[in-house]
């Protein structure tokens, strides 16, 4: 149970960190929890071609809840965020690629690699564990250090996630195009 | 209030604003003449008149190219782990990977000629892999399941696309059937 020393000491404690302060300081934290923004809804600047395109007009009164005018709005959001979500996709895929075809050497091959450069002597060291003497050090040595982001199953992960907003937002721009093809 | 489009795209004209959204996406290694051609054949084929029928076809566009670079890229790298195992063939005489140590430059070329346009060069290397009991179909098949896991990413998209096309040029007729009909012969009568 809490006692009321410690109470006080949360008190205090909170009373010293009490979040950003700055203007530029909660803007960056209020994209703390921000993974890629597949979800969010697209700017204007990325909207307003689309509309353009499909209105034919440059121009679009926002607070004009007319259905046509709606219904070109919601489509020009779902184009635009369509194209967001395949550009990132696109360069997924790619870099899958890449990575699948950068195979990591293995023991063996380093070994190899570093006989031809040093005719036979191996440079043992790159592969000799690290020896702890102290008792800091030994457990710096149980700290793991970061999964590899380009690790396969990491790699294949995240474009299922990316597969899904596409599919999402592909789905959202069918249902923007009933509409708007029902108004028009 | 209303909102303004943003001055620093070109909108004098709908080419313009589809040139600025839909710049090709071509990589340094894929051929832009290739992409053109394609460009050209499918909007000769779904002949767009309306901006966002241009703006469909174009999406048609890199959704085909997409799937060119799937495939391209999925064969790149199959040939690419068929050349190592080809390389295990001739040095150990079993389809597979080595690791350990150097390979005589000879086997590299060997595994090269495999997969060679040379006729010549092909048939002597699928000499030598026949003294060794060892078909290139042998090769191919530990190549592909070697890798299996990586190549799925390509398959999966190359399935994905057909469906995606179907669905994007069924959206496509239907804003096609939606484009206003001009009546022939019409007249304008002033009230």
């Amino acid at each position: 149970m809490t006692t009321e020393r410690q109470k006080r000491a949360n008190v205090a404690n909170a009373a010293k960190s009490t979040g950003p302060r700055t203007a530029e300081g909660r803007t960056r934290s209020a994209g703390n929890a921000r993974k890629h923004g597949l979800n969010s809804a697209p700017l204007w600047d990325e909207v307003s071609p689309y509309l353009a395109l499909i209105t034919g007009s440059a121009q679009i009164d926002s607070l004009a809840l007319e259905a046509r005018s709606r219904a070109a709005r919601d489509l020009a959001e779902a184009e635009a965020r369509l194209a967001r979500c395949l550009g990132v996709e696109r360069r997924h895929v790619v870099h899958m690629a890449e990575m699948a075809a950068r195979q990591p050497p293995s023991v063996k091959e380093k070994i190899a690699n570093a006989s031809k450069e040093t005719e036979g002597s191996l440079a043992l060291s790159e592969w000799q564990r690290p020896k702890f003497s102290d008792a800091t050090t030994a457990k710096v040595k149980n700290v793991r250090p970061p999964p590899d982001p380009n690790r396969p199953a990491a790699l294949h992960q995240t474009l299922t996630t990316l597969m899904r907003y596409r599919k999402e937002a592909e789905a959202q721009r069918r249902k923007a195009l009933r509409r708007w093809l029902e108004v028009q | 209030m209303s909102k303004k489009i943003d001055t620093s795209m070109d909108i004098s004209s709908p080419e313009a604003l589809l040139r600025t959204i839909c710049a090709p996406d071509v990589l340094p290694d894929e051929d832009a003449d290739s992409f053109a051609y394609l460009r050209q054949a499918l909007f000769q084929d779904l002949e767009p008149k309306l901006p966002y029928e241009q703006l469909l076809a174009e999406q048609m566009v890199a959704l085909e190219w997409d799937t060119v670079r799937y495939r391209r890229l999925r064969d790149n790298l199959l040939r690419s782990e068929f050349r190592t195992f080809a390389k295990g063939a001739f040095v150990l005489g079993r389809a597979g990977p080595i690791t350990g140590y150097r390979v005589d430059e000879k086997y590299d070329a060997q595994a090269q000629d495999l997969v060679a346009q040379d006729r010549d060069r092909r048939q002597s290397a699928l000499n030598i892999l026949e003294e060794k009991q060892i078909t290139p179909s042998e090769i191919m098949a530990k190549a592909y399941q070697s890798i299996a896991k990586d190549l799925e990413v390509f398959e999966r998209q190359i399935a994905d696309a057909e469906t995606r096309r179907r669905k994007l040029r069924d959206d496509y007729e239907r804003v096609r059937a939606s484009r206003p009909k001009q009546v022939e012969d019409a007249e304008v009568i002033e009230p």
